[in-house]
């Protein structure tokens, strides 16, 4: 059967969902910058989003955008600061939510994007970005990743992006989104809030490197509605960041 | 070029797609991002932000940067886009005809959308 949406639209959904009306919401690269688009069209028209390089936008970009710099991200825009000023808005604690993404979790929500040698040799990653900022500083946070075994590890190999941790005075991972599901964080520990249609317990704990609590009653992600795909490919007409790149299970 | 690497720089020098009289940078200082103090040298290069986007005079051309990301895999392919898009190309001009008109004329920004005018009298 041909599914009618691909994984990385559910998970553009499902990062919508993250997000409350009226929230002030760190916008992230890829999948957030449509999953903030998407809520602001549905249930929350009156989210704000700020971008690191200084972008503050109360409506969706008007095309498709490849970058946070993009004309279509600028157009319209609610102002232009600079990277200095809405990093000291996440540090006044304006800002509600967060989305981050990472090469490595562990069981805390600590994010690695730095360094890894998990496949045996050193491999430098991108490094943070504001990832470490926003991880630190937003109300919460929003991760997305993809998942795989060796990407869900005990142990990090370098904390980029903090998670919980004794005497954490603000903020913490609060929900992970992954191409597998979606889990709550915000306890400390992982546990399956709904699994992806088609996804078993079985194939998530393989493709995680820790114990993860899944219920055997969890819930199924719910299935992006019409209008929520409408959106979507609206927003994003090639499937350039939607278009399900990943090899099928 | 962002304000912050002029912070961080010795010297700066500035690509523009135009070179407007003195009175239009100053017609609004709120929008000078870069005071010409913090300029060695100023470079006229229409286009010089290609592949990538100049709001109100290009749009970004998607394609080079998935073809970068294809190549840049694996070393060999790497070595290919490195030789095709910058050792064999002399100057910008020929970085622009690789690209071709038809290309450049997607791209180009031809609807304008001018911001309203701001009373600056004292």
């Amino acid at each position: 059967m041909t599914p009618a949406y691909t994984r990385r639209e559910l998970m553009v959904v499902a990062a919508a969902r993250e997000i409350r009306d009226h929230e002030v919401v760190f916008v992230g690269m890829r999948l957030p910058l449509l999953g903030f688009g998407l809520a602001k069209a549905t249930h929350a028209p009156n989210a704000v989003g700020l971008f690191e390089n200084g972008v503050i936008r109360d409506r969706p970009a008007e095309a498709f955008i490849y970058t946070m710099g993009d004309p279509p991200n600028i157009a319209g825009a609610l102002a232009c600061l600079g990277l200095i000023d809405v990093m000291s808005l996440l540090q006044q604690g304006r800002v509600d939510v967060g989305f981050i993404g990472g090469a490595e979790i562990d069981p805390l929500g600590n994010l690695n994007t730095t360094r890894t040698s998990g496949s045996g040799s050193l491999v430098r990653l991108p490094g943070s970005g504001g990832a470490g900022d926003i991880a630190s500083l937003a109300g919460r946070t929003v991760l997305i990743m993809e998942h795989e075994p060796r990407r869900f590890r005990e142990r990090v190999d370098y904390i980029t992006s903090p998670g919980h941790f004794p005497g954490r005075r603000r903020g913490g991972p609060a929900t992970l989104i992954t191409t597998l599901g979606v889990f709550d964080l915000s306890t400390g520990r992982v546990g399956a809030t709904s699994l992806h249609p088609g996804v078993t317990a079985q194939q998530v704990r393989a493709a995680t490197g820790f114990p993860i609590t899944i219920d055997d009653q969890v819930a199924a992600t719910t299935a992006p509605s019409a209008d929520e795909l409408a959106y979507i490919r609206g927003a994003d007409p090639q499937g350039f960041w939607t278009g399900d790149t990943m090899k099928p299970r | 070029m962002l304000p912050s690497s002029t912070s961080s720089a010795r010297i700066g020098k500035a690509t523009r797609e135009e070179i407007v009289p003195d009175d239009v940078i100053r017609s609004d200082p709120n929008r000078t991002v870069i005071p010409g103090f913090l300029v060695t040298a100023v470079v006229e290069e229409p286009g010089g932000a290609l592949p990538s986007s100049t709001q109100g005079y290009w749009r970004r051309d998607f394609e080079p940067f998935l073809t970068y990301h294809r190549l840049s895999r694996t070393p060999e392919g790497f070595a290919a886009w490195l030789r095709e898009w910058v050792l064999e190309l002399a100057d910008r001009q020929a970085y622009l005809q690789h690209m071709g008109e038809a290309t450049l004329e997607r791209l180009r920004v031809t609807d304008r959308r001018p911001a309203a005018a701001a009373n600056f009298a004292p």
